[in-house]
C-alpha cells in the first residue's frame, strides 16, 4: 500500500473513527460479551466447565469430606467392585476408587489442556504477530519454521517426544503444545496481515508510534478476539489429545491418575467390570463436549469475522 | 504461474531438511546404546551390543550417521566428506534412498509402500464415508432449521466431535465382535486388513473396514456437517436462489442445482485441509483395531529405535503432506489471481 | 506323562529306531502304515487325554486344514541367526529345527541329531551325529556341512559382521567347532560347562542352508532376503509369506524328518494386544494363543469353543535392590536385616490373588519349581507375610518412626523410588501394592514407570535407580549367573543392583563347571540358602503359562511333548501332530 508521508493530526483522527477502533472499544467487547450471555447452552457449557474446574481444584477436599478415598489407596480384599455405597462408581483392580480418581484424574486432564493451550496461544501469537507486522524474510523464516512443525504429521513427533522426555503434567503440555503452536502461530498472522494494512495502522505509524507500541496497544488488542476463540475451541481437542496419548502409554503413567490412563488399564476388564471403562469415556466425552459448545458458543460471540 | 510453483517448490527444500533434521535429533539423543530391535536378553553381552551397533553405524557422531542418512556426503563425496565417513560413503536421502530398516534389513521404502496403501485405505474411507453422510444431514439440517430433526443432527455431530476415538473402538468391538458372535448374530472381525488364507476378496475387505474407518470418520462427521448446514443457510439466502424461485423454479431443483452445488465446493476446502493428516491421523485406530498401517509401524518402530524406518516413514510423510499443501496452494493460484501477485 | 505310558514310549522307540520311510520300506507299506498308525494312535489319544483326564478315545488325526495362532508381539526377523525376541522365535522355531529340541518338562531330545550326545571323557567334546537322509524343503541333503555353516556364523570371526545376538556368549564357552563328516558334527568347549547342550545346541541355533548363503558376504547377510522371506527350511513348515503387522503363512513341509504334518497351513496373527487375543479367541479367528490373567475367566466362560492350559514356567517376577554403596539407594539397602524386612512386609499371597488372579506362585527362592531337581522347597530363611517382624527387624536396624510416620535413622528418612517398565500392567500393579504395604509400616516408596528401553539402559548401564522391578525367565539349565555372579556387575550385565558375593560366585562357578547332576544340585541348594539370607533382589512370583486352544485343534496338549514350560515358544516338537478336528 502506498506511504502517504506525513498526514495531518485531523486527517489522522478522521481516519481512525472512519476506520473503525484501533484500540479494543469498549462497546465491541462487551457487546460480544451480551451475545455470549444470551446464548443459553454456551452459558451452561462455561458454567460447566467451572464446576469442573473448581472441583479439580479441590481434589485433596473432595477425597477428604465426600469421598474419603485417596486416588492411592489400595484394597486388595475388595477389588472389582460395582458402583454401590461404599464406592459410588465403582472400585478398581487394585481396589481403589473410581470417583476419587476420576476428580484428581481431572485435574491432570483439565490441568495440561489449559496448560498447553496457553502456552501454544503465547508462542503461536508472539511468532504469528512479528512474522505479520515485520513481514519478508522474518515472516519467510518464522512461517518456514512453521512449515517444518506442521509437516511432521503430529501423532509421529507425539511418540518421539515422549520417548526422549519423560511425561509429567508440565512437560506433557509442552509437548503437545509444541506441536499446536504452529496453527496458532498461522491464524494469527493472517489476522494482522489483514489488519496491518488497514488506514488507522498507516496511520499510527506515520504518525511515529514505534514498532512495539504499535504491536502491543495497536495489533494485538485486535487479534485478541479470534485467539479468543482459538482457545476455546481447542481446549476439547487437547483434552482427547492427551487421553489418546494416556492411552498409548505415552502420556501420564500410573499411578498419576488420568482419565486416559484409567481407560488403558480398564479395557482389560471390560468384559467383567465394564464399568471401569464406561466413567471415564462417559466423563471425557461430557467435558470435551461442554468445552466445545462453549467453544462454539465464544465464536458466535466474538468472532469478528462473523459480524 | 509457473514461477510461483517453482517458488514454492523451492520454499519446500529447506523445510524438508528442517524436518529431517528434527526427527533425527529426536530419534539419536533418546535412544541411548540401545540395540534396534533387541529385548531383554540375557545372553546379549555388551561386546555384542557394542558390536551390532557398530554394523548398524550408530557408534559414529550424529553428524556424520545425519550426512550419511540424508546422503549429502555421497553428494559432495568428491569434495572430501568422505573423509568424515571413514571413507566408506553410502547413497541416502538426496539420491532416492531412505535405507534399511535396522530391525530386519529390509527397504524403509519396501515396508512403507506395503503399509501405506492399508492407510490411504482406512483414511481415505474415512473421508468418503465423512461425505457421504454429512452432506444429506448438513442438508436436511439447513432446509428444515429450528425443527427437531436440525436440533437432533447438530446434537449428533456436535457429540460425536467429543467422543475419544480408542474408547469407541473399544465399545464397538465389544459389541460387534465379541458379543454378538457369543449371541449367534453375524459379527465383525476385530482387527487385520483380510482374513488371513481364506479371505482377500472385496466383501472381506469391506467387513474388516467397516468399523476402524466408521470409528475414524466420526470426526470428520460432525465438523462438516455442521459445515455443510451453516454453508448451505447462507447459499440459501443469496440473491441468486432468490431469484430463481422468483422466476418459478421448482424448490427442489432450486435446492440440488444451485444451493447444494455451492454449498459444497467450500467442503472441498476442508477436506485438503484433512490431507496432511491422511498419514498419520489414523494411528490411535490403527493400534485398537491392529489395522497395518503406516502409523502403527512408525509407532513401534519408533519404540524400538528403528531409526531408518523412523526416519524413512516420517520424511515420506512430510513429504506428501508438503506436496499436497503445494498442490492445494497452485490451486488456490489458480482460482484466485489475487494471490499469485502478492 | 499321558494317562497311557505305554503307548507313548513305544512311539518313542520307533523315531529312535527308524525314521519313517525306513519302517515303511522294511516292513511293507501297508502293514507298516498300520503299526505306524497304532503307536502313533496312542501316543496322539495320550495327548488328548492327558489335557482333559477323560477315558481314552480312539482319535484319528485328520488330514488337511489350517492353524491360526495369535499373539501380541510384532514378529521382527525370521532368520534364525539374527532373533532374539520370543515372537520371532515361535515362528522361525516352526521352520527351522536345531541339532536337539526339549520335552515339555525341559529334558533334551534329539531333532536333527539322532540322539543326545554325552560328553566325551574330557567332558568337553559333544559329537552329534545327524539323522540319515535329512532334507531342506527344496530336496538337497542337509549335512553336516549346514550345520558347521550355522554355527560359523555365530562362532567364526569370518561373520563378525552377522547381527548374531549370540556371538559373546557363544565364543566365551566353545573351543572349537567342525564337521569330520557329512554326518558328524563335534563341538568341543573351553572348560567343562554344563549348561552347553541347552544353550548352544537347541532351537536358537537352527541351521540354514548353506546353499542359499553359504556365497554371502558377510556384511551383506544382515540384509539378505532369507531374513524376510527364508525360502528354505528344514522344519515341519515352510515358509509362503509375511504380511508384516498382520500375520505370517507357513505351509507344510513335505521333506521334514520327523514326518508330514497333518496341516496344510499354518498361519501366525499378529495382534496390537492381549485384550484382542482373548477375544479373537472367544470368537474363534484365531484357534491357540497366550492368555493373560485378567482374561482367563472370560475365556473360560466360552467352554464351548475354547479350551484353557495352564502349566508352571520359568517366569518370574521379582525386585532389586540399589547396593552400590555410592548411590543414595545403596545407603538405605546396605543392611541385609533391613532388605529382608521389607520383603517380609509384602502380602504376596494377596497379590497372586488380585494382581495374577490366582495364576502364579509365591515364590520360595530363587530357583523355580520347574527346575525339578535343583529346587528347594524349604530354603530358608521362608518369607511369609509378617508386618510385625518386618517392623521389628527395621526397628532393631536403627530406623525409628518420625513425626510424620516415616521411618528415620540419622536424619535421614526411609524415601525411595522404584523404576519398572511402563505398560505392564501387572507390574505397574505390584510397584503400587509396594509403595501401599511399605507405607503401612512407615516406609515411603514411590512408583515410577518409565519406558521399556530406558528400564534396560538404567538396568545394565546407568544404574542411578533405588530399586528396579522386573520380569526375567530361565531356560532349562537351573544357571543363575547371570542375575548374581559378580562379573554380571560389569556395564551391560543384569546383576544391576551391583551385588557382589565371593561365596556365591563360588557356589555359581563350581555348579556349572561339572558334570554331575547330584554335586549341582547340593551347590544349588546352597545357592538358594544364600540368596534368601542375603536378599539382594528377592523373587516375588512365579507365573503360569496360560493358553487357549480352540476345540477343534487336536494333539497340541498333553503328552510331555505337547504344549508345556519348555514347549511354548519356539521349541515345538509335536506340532507335525496337531491337526484339526475339522480339516478345515
Amino acid at each position: 500500500m502506498l506511504d502517504t508521508g506525513t498526514v495531518s493530526e485531523a486527517a489522522a483522527a478522521r481516519l481512525e473513527l472512519e476506520a473503525g477502533p484501533s484500540r479494543p472499544a469498549q462497546s465491541y467487547w462487551s457487546e460480544s460479551w451480551e451475545r455470549l450471555r444470551a446464548n443459553r447452552i454456551g452459558v451452561f457449557c462455561g458454567a460447566l466447565m467451572l464446576v469442573l474446574a473448581a472441583v479439580a481444584v479441590m481434589a485433596p477436599i473432595f477425597s477428604q469430606y465426600v469421598t474419603h478415598f485417596t486416588p492411592s489407596k489400595q484394597d486388595l480384599d475388595n477389588i472389582f467392585l460395582p458402583p454401590a455405597r461404599q464406592h459410588w462408581l465403582g472400585s478398581d483392580e487394585l481396589g481403589r476408587d473410581t470417583l476419587t480418581r476420576l476428580i484428581w484424574g481431572a485435574r491432570v486432564s483439565l490441568g495440561v489442556a489449559f496448560l498447553t493451550v496457553a502456552i501454544a496461544l503465547t508462542v503461536g501469537a508472539a511468532v504469528g504477530l512479528v512474522a505479520g507486522y515485520y513481514g519478508r524474510w522474518v515472516d519467510e523464516a518464522l512461517m518456514r519454521t512453521v512449515d517444518v512443525v506442521l509437516s511432521i504429521p503430529a501423532v509421529f513427533l507425539f511418540i518421539l517426544m515422549s520417548i526422549l522426555f519423560r511425561p509429567t503434567a508440565i512437560t506433557l503440555s509442552l509437548i503437545i503444545a509444541s506441536v499446536g503452536w504452529g496453527v496458532l502461530a498461522r491464524l494469527v498472522r493472517g489476522e494482522v496481515l489483514s489488519v496491518r494494512s488497514r488506514d488507522f495502522m498507516l496511520a499510527t505509524r506515520s504518525i511515529g508510534a514505534g514498532d512495539l507500541r504499535l504491536i502491543g496497544r495497536h495489533l494485538l488488542p485486535n487479534v485478541l478476539p479470534i485467539m479468543v476463540v482459538a482457545a476455546s475451541l481447542t481446549v476439547g481437542q487437547v483434552i482427547l489429545i492427551e487421553a489418546a496419548l494416556d492411552f498409548l502409554g505415552l502420556g501420564i503413567l500410573p499411578p498419576t491418575p488420568s482419565w486416559g490412563n484409567m481407560l488403558t488399564n480398564a479395557q482389560s476388564y471390560f468384559v467383567h467390570s465394564g464399568w471401569l471403562v464406561i466413567f471415564p469415556g462417559l466423563t471425557i466425552f461430557v467435558t470435551v463436549l461442554a468445552a466445545n459448545l462453549f467453544g462454539n458458543a465464544v465464536r458466535d460471540a466474538f468472532d469478528p469475522r462473523l459480524r | 504461474m509457473a514461477k510461483y510453483a517453482v517458488r514454492r517448490a523451492l520454499a519446500a527444500i529447506p523445510v524438508v531438511f528442517g524436518v529431517t533434521l528434527v526427527t533425527f535429533l529426536l530419534i539419536h539423543f533418546t535412544q541411548g546404546s540401545f540395540v534396534p530391535g533387541l529385548d531383554f536378553n540375557p545372553s546379549l553381552r555388551p561386546e555384542d551390543v557394542a558390536r551390532i551397533r557398530a554394523n548398524l553405524g550408530l557408534d559414529r557422531p550424529w553428524y556424520v550417521q545425519y550426512l550419511d542418512w540424508t546422503g549429502i556426503a555421497f553428494f559432495f563425496k568428491n569434495a572430501g566428506l568422505a573423509g568424515i565417513l571413514g571413507g566408506k560413503v553410502n547413497t541416502g536421502l538426496l539420491e532416492g534412498d531412505f535405507g534399511r530398516s535396522m530391525i530386519d534389513g529390509s527397504p524403509v521404502l519396501a515396508h512403507i509402500g506395503e503399509r501405506l496403501p492399508n492407510t490411504l485405505e482406512l483414511t481415505i474411507t474415512a473421508i468418503l464415508l465423512g461425505v457421504v453422510i454429512s452432506i444429506p444431514l448438513g442438508v436436511t439440517g439447513a432446509l428444515r432449521r429450528g425443527s427437531k430433526l436440525d436440533h437432533f443432527f447438530t446434537a449428533l455431530s456436535v457429540a460425536g466431535f467429543a467422543v475419544p476415538a480408542f474408547w469407541l473402538g473399544l465399545v464397538l468391538i465389544l459389541l460387534f465382535s465379541v458379543s454378538f458372535h457369543a449371541w449367534g448374530l453375524p459379527w465383525l472381525p476385530s482387527s487385520g486388513v483380510a482374513t488371513p488364507l481364506t479371505g482377500g476378496d472385496l466383501v472381506d475387505r469391506v467387513v474388516h473396514l467397516l468399523m476402524p474407518a466408521t470409528v475414524l470418520s466420526f470426526v470428520y462427521l460432525s465438523i462438516w456437517s455442521r459445515y455443510t448446514r451453516s454453508s448451505m443457510l447462507e447459499v440459501l439466502s443469496q440473491d441468486y436462489v432468490r431469484t430463481a424461485r422468483a422466476k418459478g423454479m421448482a424448490e427442489r431443483r432450486v435446492t440440488y442445482l444451485h444451493a447444494l452445488r455451492n454449498a459444497v465446493i467450500p467442503l472441498a476446502t476442508l477436506i485438503g485441509l484433512e490431507l496432511p493428516g491422511l498419514v498419520g491421523g489414523g494411528l490411535v485406530v490403527e493400534v485398537v483395531f491392529g489395522w497395518p498401517g503406516i502409523g502403527r509401524l512408525a509407532f513401534e518402530r519408533a519404540l524400538q529405535y528403528d531409526v531408518t524406518t523412523v526416519m524413512g516413514i516420517t520424511t515420506f510423510a512430510a513429504l506428501l503432506v508438503i506436496a499436497g499443501n503445494l498442490l492445494a496452494d497452485v490451486l488456490y493460484a489458480v482460482l484466485d489471481p489475487r494471490i499469485r501477485y502478492s | 506323562m499321558g494317562t497311557n505310558p505305554d503307548g507313548f514310549d513305544r512311539f518313542d522307540d520307533f523315531l529312535k529306531e527308524w525314521s519313517r520311510r525306513d519302517f515303511m520300506r522294511r516292513m511293507g507299506s501297508a502293514a507298516a502304515f498300520t503299526a505306524f498308525m497304532a503307536g502313533g494312535m496312542e501316543f496322539l489319544a495320550a495327548c488328548a487325554n492327558a489335557g482333559q483326564g477323560q477315558p481314552t478315545a480312539q482319535v484319528s488325526p485328520k488330514e488337511g486344514g489350517h492353524l491360526t495362532e495369535g499373539n501380541f508381539s510384532d514378529v521382527k526377523q525370521l532368520s534364525p541367526y539374527l532373533i532374539s525376541d520370543t515372537a520371532s522365535a515361535q515362528v522361525v522355531g516352526l521352520m527351522f529345527d536345531g541339532l536337539l529340541g526339549a520335552k515339555a518338562n525341559g529334558d533334551l531330545i534329539p531333532m536333527l541329531a539322532t540322539e543326545v550326545p554325552k560328553a566325551a571323557a574330557d567332558g568337553l567334546t559333544y559329537t552329534f551325529k545327524l539323522r540319515k537322509d535329512l532334507k531342506w524343503s527344496d530336496g538337497r541333503p542337509l549335512t553336516s556341512d549346514d550345520v558347521l555353516f550355522t554355527y560359523q556364523l555365530h562362532w567364526d570371526p569370518k561373520y563378525k559382521a552377522v547381527n548374531s545376538p549370540r556371538r559373546g556368549d557363544i565364543t566365551e564357552f566353545v573351543d572349537s567347532i567342525s564337521a569330520p563328516d557329512p554326518q558328524t558334527f563335534v563341538m568341543k568347549t573351553k572348560k567343562v560347562y554344563a549348561p552347553t547342550l541347552i544353550k548352544f545346541a537347541q532351537q536358537a541355533f537352527g541351521v540354514v542352508p548353506k546353499h542359499v548363503l553359504g556365497s554371502v558376504a558377510p556384511e551383506a547377510i544382515n540384509t539378505h532376503d532369507f531374513n524376510r522371506a527364508p525360502t528354505v527350511s528344514n522344519g515341519v513348515f515352510k515358509f509362503v509369506k509375511w504380511d508384516t503387522g498382520q500375520q505370517v503363512v507357513l505351509a507344510r513341509n513335505d521333506n521334514y524328518w520327523g514326518g508330514k504334518s497333518h496341516l496344510d497351513q499354518y498361519v501366525i496373527k499378529v495382534l496390537p494386544d492381549q485384550t484382542t487375543v482373548a477375544n479373537q479367541l472367544k470368537t474363534g479367528e484365531i484357534d491357540f494363543g497366550p492368555i493373560g490373567e485378567p482374561f482367563v475367566d472370560d475365556v473360560k466362560a466360552h467352554a464351548d469353543v475354547v479350551d484353557v492350559v495352564t502349566f508352571d514356567v520359568a517366569i518370574f517376577d521379582f525386585y532389586a535392590y540399589q547396593l552400590d554403596p555410592s548411590k543414595p539407594g545403596g545407603k538405605l539397602f546396605a543392611d541385609n536385616k533391613v532388605r529382608q524386612a521389607l520383603f517380609y512386609a509384602l502380602n504376596r499371597e494377596q497379590m497372586v490373588k488380585s494382581l495374577y488372579f490366582n495364576l502364579a506362585t509365591v515364590a520360595t527362592g530363587p530357583v523355580p519349581p520347574v527346575h525339578t531337581w535343583a529346587y528347594n522347597k524349604d530354603a530358608k530363611p521362608k518369607y511369609s507375610f509378617d508386618k510385625k517382624k518386618a517392623e521389628d527387624l527395621l526397628d532393631a536396624a536403627g530406623w525409628k518412626k518420625g513425626a510424620s510416620g516415616i521411618r528415620e535413622k540419622d536424619g535421614v528418612p526411609f524415601k525411595f523410588e522404584v523404576i519398572t517398565n511402563a505398560g505392564n500392567k501387572v507390574r505397574e500393579g505390584i510397584v503400587q501394592v509396594f509403595q501401599q504395604q511399605w507405607a503401612d509400616i512407615g516406609v515411603q516408596c514411590t512408583p515410577k514407570p518409565i519406558q521399556f528401553t530406558e528400564l534396560v539402559r538404567q538396568i545394565q548401564n546407568i544404574r542411578t535407580f533405588d530399586m528396579f522391578m522386573v520380569g526375567f525367565s530361565w531356560g532349562q539349565d537351573p544357571d543363575q549367573s547371570d542375575l548374581w555372579h559378580s562379573r554380571n556387575t560389569a556395564p551391560g550385565g543384569f546383576n544391576g543392583g551391583m551385588y557382589k558375593s565371593p561365596t556365591v560366585d563360588k557356589i555359581l562357578d563350581d555348579a556349572v563347571s561339572t558334570l554331575d547332576q547330584n554335586k549341582r544340585k547340593q551347590l544349588y541348594f546352597q545357592l538358594q540358602d544364600a540368596i534368601n539370607e542375603e536378599a539382594p533382589a528377592p523373587i516375588l512370583t512365579f507365573r503360569k503359562g496360560i493358553f487357549g486352544v480352540n476345540k477343534r485343534v487336536k494333539g497340541l496338549t498333553g503328552g510331555d511333548r505337547g504344549l508345556g514350560t519348555y514347549t511354548q515358544f519356539g521349541n515345538r516338537p509335536w506340532m507335525k501332530d496337531t491337526f484339526v478336528a475339522d480339516g478345515k
